[in-house]
């Protein structure tokens, strides 16, 4: 390398050589830049004469064997050793450096710290100074001003006999010096001219330094950005290069490159400064791919020279290399996977911080050949965006996620890349455009051909198949346009989206998603993620005019990397309110309240509580999932979720609601699923002002309820109670919870679920397909579990109200669901607009994963509504990632007037106990058996009149049980009332009486 | 034996209510008080509706006889009009129309009493009670009754008829009150019918 510099370096001073003007005394930066021989004479100030130096130039001077040596104007320099001062130390670069001379009577200032000090007495108005870098002898007379040794000479004052130019300084006085014009930096060897008198200032090495090298415009080289030749022996090339300098003149140039086969030759320096120095490269080869930088070095002949380099890209082409719509081929797999490719070509259209995106500008008439693909440089790449490169490395398919992303596609990459820039500043290649006007996503279809692996079967179908349409376009520029968010952004930054305002997408929701249906899951849906710019956080139905990134694979979904960060306009998308209930509607909610506990910030609990108050309008029951333990996550063996689920009632208490009571059932610690330590369970919230909960005592977290007859039919054998908890069906899931509950005299089978999660199930855009769920092997397990006990019960009691809901993790349409339907079930949510049904937005796809479904006695005869209410899942800020749902039934009370001949008997009062007693004595006058028991309720008793025999107190008013569970037609019964009545007040009521069970 | 005496009493007291449906009539009351032979303690006779805006009804008691003395004067509240041992009416009007009289009991006393108003032939819910209690001398300790309401016996009037109900004077015993009807000419045969029935049952019970 060295040698080769010295060649190059050699070559062009031949030309540069004779250019360069040189005298030492110009050429030398240090100089004599003030003089002055007044010091202790009359009327001076100053005591001293002395002598300054200063240094022009940019380097540290070393002054050892140098001095200065006087004399008179017309005198002699031999006159004497004590004329000559030797001087020692440095002066630094724009230093100043002060020689203390001989000291007058006057003066009244001592000079400034002298850096060295002589004894000359010096003229105050004119001599000779000369400065010299070698002292071994005396300055001659007849020694020329340009000899070696001469560093600077001043003839001060006019009748100085030697001098610089064309003549002395200006007469000196006992109050003036010799100033060097610009502080001393003037130095035109002209005394006269470069001199002026002055005040004597005098400077020594602590001053304040004073740079003479002027702002230099730069020297500007013009040099090719890439030299591109073939691989091996091709033709020798030739390209021009030159370089220019505003106020100087280019006078060397040097190519800093190995190889022989690089030369520079026919330099010619610029003739004038401004001027042009030009020079030929020549390039012979051979060299292979994919080539190297090398740079070009121009240098100015500047008194301290400056310099400029230019970068020129050799790149090496190998005429037979593929192109990006090789190496991707018509498949998921690259053809040429694991091998070698050389000098792809490229324009660099993203960059991550691993490698970046590189797309053919020149693509070839396959759609199903993508022309962009990733290159993975390990380490932040060195390109820059819009550069033209050409890549060589080896063809690899990375599968993302690790131990994890088994089921991912892969992503076809070049690995180990060696990259050369050919030119920058190139355009992009325009993006596909995804919808309208480029093309039309598949709308239902993800795969339909493969037998398991789209890797390996399967025909690859970019038109009809979704996962072979973006494969197509895999690490290539693509833009939506009229994007319609489907999802909210979540917290990784990933938003799922469709494009044209939806006009070629499915079945869409309300408020802005898309549903998934049987066999659709809405492959038009592609999601747009940030790790190139931000993604703003916005809520289903939001919009932007466009979308532009590189399309990328991560986390089973196909990925559009944006470029640019997509401006979205907000749809106003707002949390729905539940509809209201009359007073003989019992509502009933189910509502995930995801992973929730103490741990968690009181926020989270306002705004379920506020989700429970103001959007469900307090249900009067609710089923509640996911409720973690008083430790949340801590796994330490906790299992109680009383403060979890006390601190939500709190929350809901202070929200404005009622004063919930709860019901549940402690799991086994770790025998539940979910988040681990967790123990996440099920449970009833209900509102005991409107609903009242039978308690069965023996329920236990592994004991199985069960049906058992009671007084009026079928009953729980422990309520609350779980099915069948040791069933291997719900191995490491959540257990149903069944409870019986009254409202409105009737009883109520209800069991809150949580089916175990879709976790494990292979991705939609994964490359098995179809995706295999095999999840929904336990959920269909479970199912038969509940319909196993419902069946039972139905067995026992055909008209049994039931409820089953909950997180069941499937869809209306899934086998688990087809399950329970079929035991006699009605799913809520089917009554609902198909557009309409979602509990949950995953992905982007709005589906059912929450229900409530109702046996067929309440389907018939209680009039049931239902509603998701809209909260959660659309938002980027949730409280929590599912919907609640709220049914309401209708079960007024059944009333006996019609049915029943009244007769109540006069009132006798007892004086032991001050109470009036009497008989009630009911008849069933109409042609039906009428179902006990019989509540006889007293409405409007006076004051200070009660039931004493009361049965119990419902909504304030007293009432008494007949326990008959049935009165036949034309059947009487009579029953006794005592009211306390201490006072004998008229015993004045309205009776009440409803068929039903009130306790 | 006490199921036989219950069912026994139920029965005729069923037989006597069918005798004196849809009609006025006149009952004799007749009181064993031999356990009470000499104590001092009272008598209270109410008549009292369902509420008020039950139909008229009234009862008149008479010819009160028998070993109970009547010590000072009554208490009266309420809808009472005369006093004992003379005729007395009892009316509906209010709440509560009591006749509470301090006694001496003896060995029995009895009574006549007989019921008219419109509750006779107007239909409603609201029926109206006609109560014998005795008390002990502290004027609350109801006596030879074990029934919630302290009274020995009750008529209850509506338009459905007259039902009358004794109570066992305790547990195990026989009422101390016994009611016969005083049969109008044209219910002879129902009453007799009646009794024939409560004696089948009887047999019955036996052939068990």
């Amino acid at each position: 390398m060295r040698m080769i510099t010295r060649v190059f370096r050699i070559a062009i001073f031949s030309f540069a050589s004779c250019f360069v003007a040189a005298t030492a005394l110009a050429a030398n930066p240090i100089v004599i830049s003030q003089i002055y021989g007044g010091g202790g004479n009359a009327g001076a100030t100053l005591r001293n004469d002395f002598v300054e130096l200063f240094n022009r130039g940019s380097a540290q001077q070393d002054l050892s064997g140098w001095c200065v040596q006087y004399a008179s104007a017309t005198g002699s320099f031999t006159l004497g050793n004590n004329q000559r001062v030797p001087l020692t130390g440095v002066i630094a670069p724009g230093g100043y450096y002060l020689i203390q001379m001989s000291q007058g009577t006057g003066g009244t200032q001592d000079l400034p710290a002298p850096d060295d000090s002589g004894l000359t007495a010096m003229s105050a108005t004119s001599g000779k100074l000369v400065l010299l870098s070698n002292c071994v002898t005396a300055f001659g007379d007849a020694e020329p001003l340009n000899s070696t040794r001469v560093v600077d000479f001043v003839g001060f004052g006019t009748a100085a006999s030697r001098f610089e130019g064309t003549g002395a300084t200006g007469n000196l006085s006992n109050t003036t010096a010799g100033l060097r014009a610009n502080n001393g930096c003037q130095d035109t060897d002209d005394n006269r001219s470069d001199f002026l008198t002055g005040a004597p200032t005098p400077r020594n090495s602590h001053s304040p330094a004073n740079s003479c090298v002027p702002a230099s415009a730069p020297i500007v080289p013009q040099c090719p950005t890439s030299v591109v030749v073939p691989i091996g022996n091709g033709t020798p090339q030739t390209f021009p290069v030159s370089a220019s300098d505003a106020d100087g003149r280019v006078a060397a140039a040097e190519a800093d490159i190995t190889p022989p086969q690089i030369l520079l030759t026919n330099f010619a320096p610029a003739g004038a400064i401004g001027g042009t120095a030009t020079a030929t490269l020549n390039v012979t080869g051979p060299f292979n791919p994919p080539g190297f930088s090398f740079g070009i070095t121009f240098t100015n002949d500047d008194p301290v020279p400056q310099t400029a380099r230019c970068t020129i890209n050799l790149v090496v082409t190998n005429p037979s290399g593929v192109r990006i719509h090789d190496i991707q081929g018509a498949s998921h797999i690259s053809p040429l996977n694991g091998q070698p490719v050389s000098s792809v070509p490229g324009i660099v259209t993203a960059k991550t911080s691993n490698g970046f995106y590189l797309q053919d500008p020149n693509p070839d008439n396959d759609i199903a050949t993508s022309e962009g693909i990733f290159v993975f440089t390990s380490s932040a790449p060195t390109v820059s965006v819009g550069d033209s490169v050409f890549v060589s490395g080896t063809v690899n398919e990375f599968r993302p996620g690790g131990a994890d992303g088994a089921t991912n596609l892969t992503t076809t990459e070049i690995t180990s890349p060696q990259i050369v820039v050919q030119s920058s500043g190139n355009p992009l290649p325009p993006p596909v455009i995804i919808g309208a006007g480029g093309r039309i996503p598949p709308t239902d279809v993800i795969d339909d051909d493969a037998t398991g692996d789209v890797e390996t079967s399967g025909v690859f179908d970019p038109v009809h198949d979704g996962i072979d349409f973006y494969e197509s376009m895999e690490g290539m520029r693509v833009q939506l346009n009229n994007v319609v968010a489907v999802g909210p952004t979540n917290s990784f930054g990933e938003l799922a989206v469709i494009g044209d305002n939806g006009a070629n997408a499915g079945l869409r929701t309300p408020r802005g998603g898309i549903v998934i249906r049987p066999n659709d899951n809405n492959p038009e849906r592609v999601f747009i993620e940030d790790s190139l710019a931000p993604v703003p956080a916005v809520n289903v139905g939001d919009t932007a005019p466009l979308v532009v990134g590189v399309l990328g694979y991560n986390f089973g979904n196909f990925m559009i990397s944006v470029t640019s960060s997509p401006v979205f306009s907000d749809n106003g998308l707002t949390q729905q309110v539940a509809s209201m209930s009359t007073p003989d509607q019992l509502s009933i909610a189910s509502f995930n309240v995801e992973n929730l506990s103490p741990a968690d910030p009181p926020a989270k609990f306002a705004r379920l509580a506020n989700e429970i108050v103001n959007n469900l309008r307090a249900p009067d029951l609710i089923g509640v999932m996911e409720i973690q333990d008083n430790s949340g996550p801590t796994n330490n063996g906790v299992v109680d979720a009383t403060q979890t689920f006390q601190t939500l009632i709190a929350a809901i208490f202070a929200a404005g609601g009622p004063n919930y009571d709860f019901r549940s059932i402690n799991p086994v610690d770790g025998q539940d699923g979910g988040q681990p330590g967790g123990n996440i369970r099920v449970g009833f919230l209900f509102n005991s002002q409107r609903v009242s909960f039978i308690d069965r005592p023996g329920g236990t977290p592994t004991s199985a309820t069960t049906i058992v007859a009671g007084p009026y039919g079928p009953q729980l054998s422990a309520s609350p109670g779980r099915l069948d908890p040791t069933n291997s069906a719900f191995n490491a899931s959540r257990k149903p919870l069944a409870g019986e509950f009254l409202f409105n005299g009737k009883k109520l089978f209800v069991i809150a679920n949580h089916f175990n999660s879709k976790g494990g199930d292979h991705p939609l855009f994964g490359h098995f397909q179809p995706p295999v769920q095999s999840s929904e092997v336990q959920r269909q397990q479970q199912a038969n579990v509940v319909a196993g006990f419902l069946s039972t019960l139905f067995a026992s009691d055909n008209q049994a109200n039931v409820v089953v809901l909950g997180d069941l993790n499937d869809y209306q349409f899934s086998p688990p669901l087809t399950i329970l339907k079929s035991a006699g079930l009605v799913d809520l949510v089917e009554t609902l607009p198909e557009n309409e049904r979602y509990t949950y937005v995953f992905e982007g796809n709005s589906q059912v994963l929450d229900h409530i479904l109702i046996g067929p006695q309440l389907a018939s005869s209680a009039l049931p509504t239902y509603e998701v209410v809209h909260v959660n899942s659309e938002f980027a800020d949730q409280a929590s990632d599912h919907e609640p749902e709220v049914a309401r039934l209708s079960l007024p009370l059944i009333d006996l007037a019609a049915q029943l001949g009244v007769q109540r008997s006069g009132l006798v009062f007892n004086r032991a106990n001050q109470s009036f007693v009497g008989t009630i004595q009911l008849t069933n006058s109409g042609s039906q058996s009428i179902a006990g028991p019989i509540e006889l309720v007293f409405d409007g008793l006076p004051a200070g009149v009660t039931v004493s025999n009361a049965t119990g107190i419902r909504n304030g008013l007293p009432y008494i049980t007949l326990p008959q569970a049935n009165l036949a037609s034309g059947a009487t019964v009579t029953t006794t009332i005592q009211f306390a009545d201490p006072s004998r007040t008229a015993v004045s009521y309205t009776l009440h009486i409803y068929s039903g069970q009130f306790q | 034996m006490k199921t036989r005496s219950w069912w026994m009493t139920l029965f005729g007291l069923s037989a006597l209510a069918l005798t004196a449906s849809a009609n006025a009539a006149t009952y004799h009351v007749t009181v064993n008080t031999q356990s009470l032979s000499g104590l001092s303690g009272f008598l209270d006779l109410q008549l009292n509706p369902a509420d008020i805006g039950a139909p008229s009804a009234s009862a008149n008691v008479q010819n009160l006889m028998g070993g109970l003395s009547l010590t000072g004067a009554p208490d009266v509240i309420g809808d009472i009009a005369g006093v004992l041992p003379g005729s007395l009416m009892l009316g509906n009007l209010t709440a509560f129309n009591d006749y509470f009289q301090s006694v001496t009991f003896g060995e029995t006393f009895n009574f006549d009493v007989s019921f008219t108003g419109d509750f006779l032939t107007q239909s409603s819910a609201l029926g109206t009670s006609f109560a014998l209690s005795l008390f002990a001398s502290d004027a609350v300790s109801p006596l030879l009754s074990t029934d919630l309401s302290g009274s020995l016996l009750r008529f209850d009037l509506s338009q459905n008829g007259i039902g009358i109900s004794t109570f066992p004077s305790a547990v195990g015993a026989p009422p101390a009150a016994q009611v016969n009807a005083v049969p109008l000419p044209g219910a002879i045969w129902l009453l007799v019918s009646g009794l024939g029935l409560m004696f089948g049952r009887n047999v019955r019970r036996r052939a068990n």
